[in-house]
């Protein structure tokens, strides 16, 4: 799970907004392009930025786009907090800066000939996108793909214009599922751990990639065992508040392991000890 | 469905696997094989609750009825689900819609004669309440996971926004 270093971890780039998407209320996607030349960013799926407001402030947020186009850079983001609603506000033209890219990728070339369970809940999807541009990239590495996803409500579904052409395309199996549904919505309403059931894998060899609030992985984790997928072979996307991107500031500590540059995507017995200690 | 056919079919399915021969004969002789069309309505909130489902295939959605926000559908369940357990419960009444969201095929168990076999056969009626208990031990565990609003709980409620944030 090794991954490029960041050139110059510490200084912003600027980077130029080339357009600003509506997702979903209070979640958008910017394209980024570099005003400068100079060295491409070049990420890999797992990886995460740090974006910043000049006089406001950095936040990490996933890469959502595609490693394969690194001329520009795709961020998917939730207008939440100091940082991010002024982010909403920025239009295309308007110039930000860009750290990373940071920490380690999803276990890509360990999945290979391997059966592939992409669970995720929630924004969870967004940092998920890239690893699945990968597996749409490099199908034919894979055996059975599937990505089961869960939101709050339909209205919440991240990219439904992707998920339903990746659908109809064949090259993966989708399930989605919310917590409330509503009028008009036919699909599934329960838990994205009740699809885990239905899946047909082999688990001794497959490789569950999970993304999303822990809570959800938590539990998600278990539906797996049950599924007899061995914990070895359960990677999660751990979140803490990451400041500095180079394990130096110490924020994104989880134990011994320092998310920013260690993680943060861990098997689950390296992370298990540390998920369940409340003081942390 | 013969008869046969739906003996076989009890006997292998997770919900009865474990009956005996002779239990399982009770039970098919309460049971018939049918097919719903989307839109058919399998229980309604209210209503005597008089038989319960085992579903082969498709999708039923278990629906409320809220008076601002309309239909609600609480949960859906598939293919090996059970619908339907008000009719082992005094006062009998379906507590929720079951509405078909896909084309769907089950087992439809006639729920007055199986409480009258129950009462002639209690080993049969004890296993059956078990496997039923442990259907709404299921329900009841993802509804309590649902509280916790699994996709919207921040580690960081403090910082701007981790990775997939806040």
């Amino acid at each position: 799970m090794g991954a490029l270093p960041a050139i110059r971890p510490m200084t912003p780039r600027p980077f130029r907004i080339e357009a600003v998407r509506p997702e979903t209320p209070n979640v958008f996607t910017w394209t980024l392009r570099p005003t400068q030349e100079g060295e491409p960013l070049v990420f890999q799926p797992g990886q995460f930025n740090m974006l910043s407001i000049f006089g406001v402030g950095e936040v990490p947020i996933s890469v959502s786009g595609d490693a394969e186009q690194s001329e520009i850079l795709v961020h998917t983001i939730r207008s939440v907090g100091t940082v991010t609603q002024v982010m909403e506000t920025k239009k295309a033209g308007d110039i930000i800066g860009v750290r990373g890219p940071f920490g380690n990728t999803w276990p890509l070339q360990a999945a290979e000939d391997c059966d592939v369970v992409l669970a995720v809940g929630g924004l969870g999807l967004a940092p998920m996108r890239p690893t699945i541009y990968h597996l749409l990239h490099h199908r034919e590495r894979y055996k059975r793909v599937y990505l089961l996803y869960g939101t709050r409500t339909p209205k919440d579904i991240l990219y439904p214009d992707e998920l339903k052409a990746w659908s109809e395309s064949g090259a993966l199996d989708i399930r989605t599922t919310v917590d409330v549904g509503m009028d008009g919505w036919n699909g599934e309403v329960g838990l994205v751990t009740d699809l885990i059931s239905d899946i047909r894998i082999d688990p001794y060899h497959s490789i569950a990639m999970v993304c999303g609030p822990e809570i959800m992985m938590h539990f998600t984790a278990k539906a797996l065992f049950h599924r007899r997928i061995a914990p070895a072979r359960i990677f999660l996307s751990m979140e803490r508040s990451m400041r500095c991107g180079t394990g130096w500031c110490g924020h994104c500590q989880l134990g011994p392991t320092f998310l920013c540059k260690d993680g943060p995507v861990y098997d689950y017995p390296s992370i298990q000890a540390w998920l369940h200690k409340r003081e942390l | 469905m013969t008869p046969q056919d739906l003996k076989a079919f009890l006997a292998e399915h997770p919900f009865f696997s474990t009956l005996p021969a002779e239990d399982l004969a009770i039970m098919s002789s309460c049971a018939e094989y049918a097919s719903f069309a989307v839109g058919d309505i399998l229980l309604r909130e209210g209503q005597q609750a008089t038989r319960f489902y085992v579903l082969r295939e498709g999708s039923v959605a278990i629906d409320v009825h809220h008076p601002a926000r309309g239909l609600i559908t609480l949960m859906t369940v598939g293919k090996g689900d059970v619908v339907g357990w008000s009719w082992l419960l005094e006062p009998y009444l379906s507590q929720f819609d079951a509405r078909v969201l896909r084309p769907t095929k089950a087992l439809v168990f006639d729920a007055v004669a199986l409480r009258a076999s129950f009462e002639q056969h209690p080993a049969l009626g004890y296993a059956v309440t078990r496997k039923l208990l442990a259907q709404v031990t299921k329900r009841l565990y993802a509804a309590r996971i649902q509280l916790l609003d699994l996709y919207g709980i921040s580690n960081n409620p403090s910082s701007d926004s981790p990775k997939y944030q806040e």
